[in-house]
């Protein structure tokens, strides 16, 4: 009951916030881009920042790569699978981000108080999802870095790469699929609410055999067709075994070119999918007062 | 919308929200009108499932009303919304938000981002808050070793960062000790204080928040809004006149009650029944009389006509109703006990 009310004119001070709320197309780009940016930033300091988490990130895949290599192996394998196992790891890891991180990311972002937040600042959902996406992928380069280099170290693999900005090209858009299909899974578990748990161990295991990550996808006949048209991962790990295995060059399911063009092609689908279920996210939480409530 | 609607930081008009709950729907507002100006500390005083949450939920784009219409300072919260996010903020108690391993500047910084700060400007806001709200040794501390009285000061510090003309504070003090309360109390009042227009809404269900902090309260409880005003005129409403306890030794024989009901300015005169025995041994009372008067200064006619009749004053107090008694004479009841009765159903 101190201070005084209104010292000023209403009408210039309505005058004054409504041109404050007019903000320009540069401006809510410029605001688009730091926000992505500023999101993606908590997700690559968290691999720095957090060590252990880098550790229990790599062991277990390395563990797994270890023992497909032994069992190969022990078939008497073709030493180039095993090159190719290893890459086919390493694209996991991203894939294991995407389905752990990311599928529970606006989960947790709800539950944290924090998708309320977002919500009432002026910065759009689309922003949040690509810096999250973003971030999460840059954070796992390390990783997957890491992971071959363990797998030339352990087993001795040889890669051969005639055409490196092809290779780059199919590990990028391999990503940037994985990361929009994350995005629309982002969604589905956070409409889906408490069953997103299950369905996050539902799609981890299947999905690494219909990625191919153990055998290739040709191996697998119409399922094998049906995975490389859904999941990112079929896709990715087919061409990337072409690229960088010459001795398998002939075992891809489509030619690298085609594969890259479903990649991107996936990358834009999940990309507009991903972008309705935010507005959809929005719409449904402010008028059914649910979805963006604290579960508590 | 009229000239006036316009002019006002929060207009609502008939607000209505029904929820689909499992059992049934659930009405937690009904017809709900209000009319905050720029600049107030405009309080939502209410018991547990009054409805509070749900109309900051709505002034705050959160939510959307199922009836009625809204608008912050001339902006509609159902089809201006991004306009509004530009300009408003929100601290909510019990907020645990941010990342864990983000350091409290670091998380006021992303924040600042997401409120559409240029990058210098924003870290030069977030080192201004850091600085007024003491935080400035913790300032590389990780989000998740803070203590619950430093999480919500770095939720208001955050609140802060965008200089929101709307402030929505929905029981911002909830969970916090008392001294942590009073910090985050100043600084709003502060906030308010820097830049004139800057509006507060808050919702409170502690009565001597309320009573303290607020230009203005409404009163709410199932939904709607039972009475508004100053503090003082919600007061008024159970006591529309100035009492007054005085206390004597005795009443003089030549005095009767009559007597000073007559008297200029008095209108009631009442011997109160809490007559307490001397406990100091001389073996007098104090006998007490409730003086029900037009106005203060008619006290003094009450005092001279006891002390001619040879009175001895023992005690003279003012008696102030409190916002309690307000809410117990609109509710039926006072507002833990309809706390209680809610949490119970
Ligand atoms: N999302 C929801 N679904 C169903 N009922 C709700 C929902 N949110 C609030 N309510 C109900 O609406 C009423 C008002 O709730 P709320 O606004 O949170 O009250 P307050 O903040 O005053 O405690 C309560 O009865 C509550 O149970
Ligand atoms: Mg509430």
């Amino acid at each position: 009951m101190v201070h005084s009310v209104t010292t000023r004119d209403p009408a210039e001070l309505i005058g004054r916030i409504h041109r404050e709320t007019n903000w320009g197309f540069g401006r809510r780009t410029r605001h688009a881009l730091a926000s992505v940016i500023a999101r993606a930033y908590p997700r690559v300091i968290g691999a720095a920042r957090e060590p252990s988490w880098l550790f229990f990130d790599l062991v277990f895949p390395i563990l797994g790569m270890c023992s497909i290599v032994f069992l190969l192996r022990s078939r008497g394998v073709d030493e180039a699978w095993i090159g190719s196992t290893i890459l086919a790891t390493a694209l996991l890891s991203f894939w294991i981000s995407v389905v752990w991180m990311m599928g529970a990311q606006f989960h947790w972002e709800r539950d944290s108080g924090n998708l309320l937040l977002y919500i009432t600042a002026p910065v759009g959902l689309g922003s949040i999802a690509l810096g999250m996406a973003i971030g999460g992928a840059l954070g796992v380069v390390i990783r997957a870095v890491i992971i071959t280099l363990a797998g030339v170290l352990l087993f001795g693999a040889k890669y051969q790469v005639a055409d490196p900005l092809l290779l780059m090209l199919v590990i990028v858009a391999g990503v940037a699929a994985m990361y929009s299909l994350g995005v629309c899974l982002s969604s589905v578990f956070l409409i889906s609410g408490r069953e997103a748990d299950h369905l996050g161990s539902l799609l981890n295991e299947p999905m690494q055999l219909l990625g191919g990550v153990y055998a290739p996808v040709r191996s697998m006949g119409t399922v094998g067709v049906v995975a490389l048209g859904i999941l990112p991962l079929a896709p990715a790990i087919d061409a990337l075994r072409q690229v960088a295995v010459p001795q398998l060059a002939t075992t891809g399911i489509l030619p690298v070119g085609i594969e890259l063009v479903i990649l991107v092609v996936m990358t834009i689908i999940f990309g507009v999918i991903g972008r309705s279920l935010l507005s959809y996210i929005e719409r449904v939480g402010r008028s059914g007062g649910r979805l963006l409530a604290r579960a508590d | 919308m009229s000239e006036s609607a316009s002019h006002a930081a929060v207009h609502a008009s008939d607000i209505g929200r029904v929820f689909q709950a499992k059992g049934g729907p659930v009405t937690a507002l009904d017809s709900i009108d209000l009319r905050v100006e720029p600049g107030e500390l405009f309080g939502v005083l209410g018991p547990n499932g009054a409805g509070k949450s749900t109309l900051i939920k709505i002034l705050s784009t959160l939510l959307l009303p199922t009836s009625g219409a809204a608008s912050i300072f001339g902006l509609d919260v159902v089809t201006e919304t991004a306009r509004v996010r530009r300009i408003m903020n929100l601290v909510a108690g019990g907020d645990f938000s941010g990342y864990g391993l983000l350091t409290v500047r670091e998380q006021l910084a992303m924040f600042a981002q997401f409120y559409g700060l240029p990058y210098r400007e924003g870290i030069a806001k977030v080192d201004a808050q850091l600085a007024s709200f003491g935080l400035d040794e913790i300032r590389d501390r990780k989000i998740s070793a803070l203590s619950t009285g430093q999480r919500q000061k770095l939720n208001f510090a955050r609140s802060f960062l965008n200089d929101p003309w709307i402030l929505f504070l929905d029981e911002p003090t909830i969970g916090l000790d008392v001294s942590a309360a009073r910090d985050v109390r100043d600084r709003v009042r502060a906030f308010q204080a820097e830049q004139p227009g800057r509006t507060v809404l808050l919702t409170t269900h502690y009565m001597a928040e309320a009573d303290e902090m607020c230009d203005r309260i409404a009163i709410v409880n199932h939904g709607r809004i039972l009475a508004q005003g100053t503090p003082t005129e919600l007061k008024r409403m159970v006591q529309k006149d100035t009492l007054f306890i005085v206390g004597i030794d005795e009443l003089p024989a030549t005095i009767s009650m009559d007597s000073l009901r007559a008297l200029p300015g008095v209108l009631s005169v009442a011997e109160r029944d809490d007559v307490t025995d001397d406990v100091s041994g001389v073996g007098t009372q104090t006998v007490r009389l409730a003086v029900g008067l037009r106005e203060d200064g008619a006290l003094g006619g009450v005092i001279s006509a006891l002390a001619a009749g040879g009175a001895h004053l023992r005690e003279i107090s003012k008696s102030e109703p409190t916002l309690e008694e307000v809410f117990v004479q609109l509710v039926g009841r006072g507002i833990s006990e309809s706390d209680i009765a809610i949490d119970g159903a």
